[in-house]
């Protein structure tokens, strides 16, 4: 039994129903309207389109849409479950299945802030190729972080009803000033997008720690996943 | 634990949705088994011991040597409940596909095909497993875990019961050609076990009552009873009421069970019956003793047997 077979069911999950396609365009067709409408105003920057409107919104409720099309809309358990009955690892399963959801999000994320990037770029941002290859870096990153942060969530709660709660948190914790906005991934993608960094760590240790949050919200997820 | 024995328990209990199973000792072995009881008796909850979903209270159970909760034994166990979930956005070809690669199978064996056909239904095989009814899903199910090699032991939930009509059909004589498997079904009618299995253990308000062979069961009730299935049973039916060698009717889905005081002359009503009506009937057969009817022989045969231990215990 391979992970890719295990990754199968959850792919098919995403690419065949609506919830990931419909925030995919939804959110890129909001974000392109405002960024449009900020550059025929000569207000458009990249910085203002990315930490104003697509860190704060889009990223995370893509993110949030992505992971529950991957999990069927419920709870880790209950989405590995039709493996499982074949004789499936749950915890292998839930790993699969958490990174079929990462990395779609990292795929999607850096896809939307591609567009946007080219789409706010003025004569005063950097050189555009510069500017989309280090977006793309950040938002892929941040956008598997999240979800991660996401799958975790919905491993607790009988129907995976963290998955909101972490929604809620990632926005909570990302505007204290305090250490503790050190534990969500969104002041860790601000960071790396050119906003405010995160206490004192630098961009470098904020790429580490979203890397970190990647493998333990999958980790964790898979571990609370009841065999 | 011998080589042969599928599934042992020993005073094994558990518990769910306020139903306890009390300490169970049981040893199946392959073939065909039923375990005979209602919702509240427990059958079904040993059966979805079994298959790993409900966490043991006490005592042990063991399948195919190890615990039911290991992967290794679940890729070696086909479990088919009532309620059961199947990946939704697959089609019915992929599931099976990805079933097999699951259960370390070739996914080219045309097994999967053979199976779905000895079932009538094969026309499933294209379609979304989301656009099944739930009778369909559980007949994908069970040809998936008939079709494969690796499992050793099928455990099915009310057979017939939301099930495909043509996979219900085909069941009996689906399950009696599979050699070498444990196959356990848990049913609350003695009817349907007769049907499947080889052997029943009947459960009672989560006891085990005791273990009967199959011709015990069709012949321990001492009133005969006859299932007719036909195609006009209302008309049947009335018939059947004005005869006097009728002792009492049912009506069912299906056809008609009718029981009287004397088989020939209960034979010879129904006969005439037919002759009179004009129905089309499909099939005649005999119907077991109803489960009250079994419970309220083993809890006899429990009293006798408790009142002839105290006895010789008496100084």
């Amino acid at each position: 039994m391979s992970t890719l077979a295990l990754a199968r069911l959850p792919a098919a999950r995403l690419v065949r129903t609506r919830g990931a396609a419909v925030a995919l365009v939804g959110w890129t067709v909001l974000a392109l309207g405002m960024t449009l409408l900020a550059r025929h105003e000569n207000t458009s920057s990249v910085d203002g389109v990315l930490l104003g409107v697509y860190l704060p919104f889009v990223l995370p409720l893509m993110t949030y849409a992505i992971v529950g099309a991957a999990l069927g809309g419920s709870g880790i358990t209950t989405a590995v479950r039709p493996l499982v009955r074949f004789g499936a690892s749950p915890r292998a399963s839930a790993l699969a299945t958490g990174l079929v959801a990462a990395l779609g999000s990292a795929v999607a994320c850096a896809l939307t802030a591609a567009v946007l990037v080219a789409a706010a770029h003025n004569p005063l941002d950097p050189p555009l190729g510069q500017d989309l290859a280090l977006t793309v870096y950040a938002a892929a990153l941040g956008g598997a972080a999240h979800a991660a942060f996401f799958v975790l969530g919905s491993a607790i709660g009988t129907r995976g009803g963290g998955r909101s709660a972490m929604l809620v948190i990632n926005w909570v914790c990302g505007a204290s000033p305090s250490w503790i906005s050190a534990f969500v991934p969104y002041t860790h993608t601000r960071s790396l997008l050119g906003g405010l960094p995160v206490v004192t760590l630098s961009e470098n240790a904020s790429a580490w720690s979203l890397a970190a949050i990647i493998a333990v919200g999958l980790g964790l997820s898979a571990l609370r996943v009841r065999r | 634990m011998s080589a042969a024995i599928s599934i042992e328990a020993k005073l094994l209990k558990a518990r769910r949705a306020g139903v306890d199973l009390h300490p169970t000792t049981l040893r199946l072995a392959p073939g065909r088994h039923a375990l005979v009881g209602r919702q509240e008796d427990g059958a079904a909850l040993l059966l979805a011991c079994m298959a790993g979903e409900v966490r043991l209270k006490g005592g042990e159970l063991t399948v195919l040597g190890g615990s039911p909760r290991d992967p290794k034994v679940r890729a070696r166990v086909g479990f088919v409940p009532l309620g059961l979930v199947l990946p939704d956005v697959l089609r019915v070809d992929e599931t099976l596909t990805l079933a097999r690669h699951i259960r370390g199978e070739d996914a080219a064996d045309k097994s999967v095909a053979l199976a779905l056909a000895a079932l009538g239904i094969e026309t499933l095989a294209r379609r979304r497993v989301h656009t099944l009814d739930p009778s369909e899903v559980r007949a994908v199910a069970l040809a998936e875990v008939l079709a494969s090699k690796a499992v050793s032991v099928v455990l099915i939930e009310e057979p017939f019961a939301t099930m495909a009509a043509p996979a219900a059909a085909a069941l009996p004589h689906v399950l009696a050609a599979q050699s070498g498997k444990c196959i356990v079904v848990s049913t609350a009618s003695a009817n349907d076990a007769s049907r499947v299995a080889s052997d029943f253990a009947l459960f009672d308000r989560g006891r085990l009552l005791r273990i009967v062979p199959e011709a015990p069961l069709r012949e321990t009730h001492e009133v005969p009873r006859m299932h007719v299935l036909c195609q006009d049973a209302r008309a049947l039916a009335a018939a059947l009421a004005k005869k006097p060698e009728v002792a009492e009717l049912e009506l069912l889905g299906d056809g008609v069970v009718v029981s009287g005081k004397d088989l020939a002359l209960l034979a010879a009503a129904v006969n005439a019956a037919i002759v009179d009506t004009g129905v089309e009937v499909q099939r005649i057969e005999p119907e077991p003793a109803s489960l009250e009817a079994l419970r309220a022989d083993a809890l006899a045969e429990l009293a006798q047997r408790t009142a002839v231990a105290a006895a010789v215990g008496r100084p």
